[in-house]
């Protein structure tokens, strides 16, 4: 590939041509696997999301014999109804009611499925923050995590996914009305780049995108790896790492159709996320020695306001997380978009009886937009039976930004001609008129924040002394010799913004590492990237 | 109701009252028996884990019998649309419940509001995004 400049503004986005589609879709679904079968291969990946389909894929295409183990189920795009609540029992792990435990709960929404989170997210891309890379170079000692040095890494990413920016005839008029009011009060803001091709704003990104535009890892990574000769196998759950503590040399699992399925190999690759990641290794007693695994969990918390417009503005028309304000974000806080179809909204839209209804009813004149916090407080997941126990609790300095963001959003919303805001705070009113005092005077405790969050991170975090950290600069689990693990866990500080090209860089970072290969050369520089 | 496969028909009715209650439909709306709401419900809990799939059946139950211990003289069913708001309130301001109810209320509306006809009654059209998407799929060899 010749280096030069890729464009990645509106043309991009929006051309829909040039599908890759490999020779063969190689996947074995474990629910035909009722008996034993074993598998040799070199490298053993197990999860196909943000992590393990770049690492998969990377390896494949490096000569190596990959097995790739996903719990979850390839789903086609044609299967998918654009109906949130059709598709969240089929798409996100425990039908999207994964909770924390603490004060207050916080629903974290994760896919399970070939792809991973990425086949339900909003599709953000930002690379990771220079200030984030200075402070794990500081204090993590990870002093090869310089912008520079990861640079060929994001630059294959981006490629890869096609990151782009989503023009300005998609981004949905809510989008719209909040760059107007963020104009309105100079605070910067921006469309969003995106992992999306051919998009054409169908407004369920988070729900399986029904046009494949959105460029999750699931057709994009996975059949680069399938046409390499990788092999997924679907409806398996890992179990058991066998060999001995320094080096594991097969990997077992729990099929769906009640068999086992062995996979000897020379290297494991664990991308099981952050919530999972850590269970894995503790039951395998991998990656406890720094007393670190499953602690350090940081989530980045998101909650969202609406706001009621005389006019209608169908929010569920256009990308639904398509702008963003940065304005605020040397306070730890990020407005990005986030709306959705009635179902959706109806989840979080406050209220009951008639009081719901009747703001269900201005549904189409009601936009909806996210405040995520950069959060202090720290949380730990553990296994128990098998199932991720997450013990969080929000900060109170935490608390006291979701206020600061929903009192500027209000702001924005004001300046956009809004009617009405409603912050998911309980005990603050809605706010009428372009009076936010009740919120202004409002003081908020943690206990009365509504919030959701989409990011966890940080649980098996990385850095080069092994009394602190899980695994090491080449995420390889301190004390073992071919134990890697390439997901949100590794990831040792909260970012401040969505995480998954962050977590791919890594990944891909990873499988040159294993790979003994420089890092990728001749891949194109962005014309812009966020 | 013979069709649903985690929970059983007296929750269902149950979960049909709770839906009634929180979403509180008028026309142009269709009352909850003409949507296909408490089959949606019974979905998402078959593949919830299992110990959700109890807490939140054993919520129901409670829920309709947590009238008679408020003082309110009768099971959540066979109050009057007033009086279940009103128990429900109640039981929104006790501690140890409120968290249940939040879900099972966020889960009534999900499932209400995912129907078909009431999507399109607040004009959203599933069907048309989907029918794009099948032409653009088709025209272009996306996956």
């Amino acid at each position: 590939m010749s280096a030069g400049t890729r464009d990645t503004g509106a043309h991009t986005y929006a051309d829909g041509g040039g599908t890759f589609h490999p020779p063969e879709r190689r996947i074995v679904a474990g629910a035909g696997i009722a008996g034993e079968r074993i598998v040799t291969v070199d490298a053993c990946v197990i999860g196909s999301g943000a992590g393990g389909a770049p690492v998969a894929k990377e390896l494949a295409e490096g000569g190596l014999r990959v097995a790739i183990l996903e719990e979850g189920d390839w789903h086609e795009s044609a299967s998918f109804t654009a109906r949130p609540r059709d598709m969240m029992p089929r798409l996100y792990r425990d039908a999207g009611q994964l909770a924390t435990v603490g004060t207050p709960p916080i629903v974290i929404p994760l896919g399970r499925a070939v792809g991973g989170t990425t086949l339900v997210n909003s599709g953000t891309c930002f690379r990771t923050p220079a200030h984030v890379l200075a402070r794990w170079r500081a204090a993590f000692g990870l002093d090869d995590m310089t912008p520079a040095a990861l640079e060929p890494y994001f630059r294959r990413v981006e490629r890869e996914l096609n990151v782009s920016q989503v023009p300005e005839a998609l981004p949905g008029r809510n989008a719209l009305l909040v760059r107007q009011g963020a104009r309105a009060l100079g605070l910067h803001g921006d469309f969003l780049f995106r992992n999306a091709k051919g998009c054409v704003g169908s407004g369920v990104c988070a729900f399986g995108c029904p046009t494949g535009a959105k460029q999750h890892v699931g057709i994009t990574y996975v059949p680069r790896a399938w046409a390499a000769g990788a092999t997924t196998y679907t409806g398996v759950r890992a179990r058991h790492l066998v060999g001995n503590r320094r080096r594991v040399r097969e990997v077992t699992a729990r099929t769906a159709g009640g068999g086992t399925l062995r996979v000897r190999c020379e290297h494991v690759v664990i991308a099981c996320g952050a919530l999972l990641t850590p269970g894995l290794l503790r039951r395998n007693g991998l990656g406890g020695a720094s007393g670190q695994l499953g602690r350090n969990l940081s989530i980045h918390p998101a909650s969202a306001a609406r706001a009621v417009f005389d006019e209608p503005i169908d929010p569920w028309d256009g990308v639904p997380q398509s702008y963003y304000v940065d304005g605020l974000a040397g306070e730890g806080i990020i407005l990005e978009g986030i709306t959705g179809p009635p179902d959706q909204a109806a989840m979080v839209t406050p209220g009951s009886g008639a009081v719901h209804r009747e703001r269900m009813l201005a549904a189409r004149r009601t936009g909806s937009f996210g405040v995520m916090v950069s959060d202090t407080a720290r949380g730990t997941v553990r296994d128990v039976g098998g199932r991720p126990f997450i013990r969080y609790d929000l900060h109170g300095d935490d608390a006291a930004r979701f206020k600061r963001g929903f009192e500027v959003l209000a702001e924005i919303y004001w300046a956009a001609g809004a009617r009405e805001v409603v912050v998911p705070l309980a005990g603050v009113p809605p706010l009428r008129d372009g009076d936010s005092g009740p919120l202004r005077r409002a003081r908020v405790r943690p206990s009365q924040v509504q919030a959701m969050a989409f990011h966890p991170l940080g649980t098996a975090r990385a850095g080069a002394d092994p009394r602190a950290a899980v695994v090491d600069g080449a995420l390889r689990v301190h004390g073992t010799e071919n134990v890697h693990v390439a997901d949100g866990s590794v990831v040792p500080s909260a970012l401040g913004v969505n995480p998954q090209i962050t977590i791919m860089a890594l990944a891909t970072r990873l499988a040159h590492h294993l790979l003994g290969a420089p890092p990728p050369a001749g891949e194109p520089a962005p014309s812009r990237i966020a | 109701m013979s069709a649903l496969q985690a929970i059983a028909p007296r929750e269902a009715s149950i979960f049909a009252c709770l839906c009634d209650a929180v979403v509180a439909p008028q026309p142009p709306l269709p009352a909850v028996r003409a949507t296909d709401a408490v089959r949606a419900f019974d979905a998402g809990l078959v593949a919830a884990p299992r110990l959700n799939r109890l807490a939140l059946r054993a919520g129901l139950l409670a829920l309709e019998v947590a009238p008679l211990a408020l003082g309110f003289g009768a099971r959540l069913r066979r109050l009057t649309p007033a009086r279940r708001a009103a128990a429900l309130a109640r039981l929104d301001r006790c501690a140890p419940v409120a968290p249940l109810l939040k879900a099972l209320r966020a889960m009534a509306h999900l499932s209400y509001y995912g129907d078909l006809r009431v999507l399109n009654e607040l004009g959203h059209d599933p069907e048309a995004i989907v029918a794009r998407a099948a032409a653009l799929r088709g025209l272009e060899g996306r996956w």
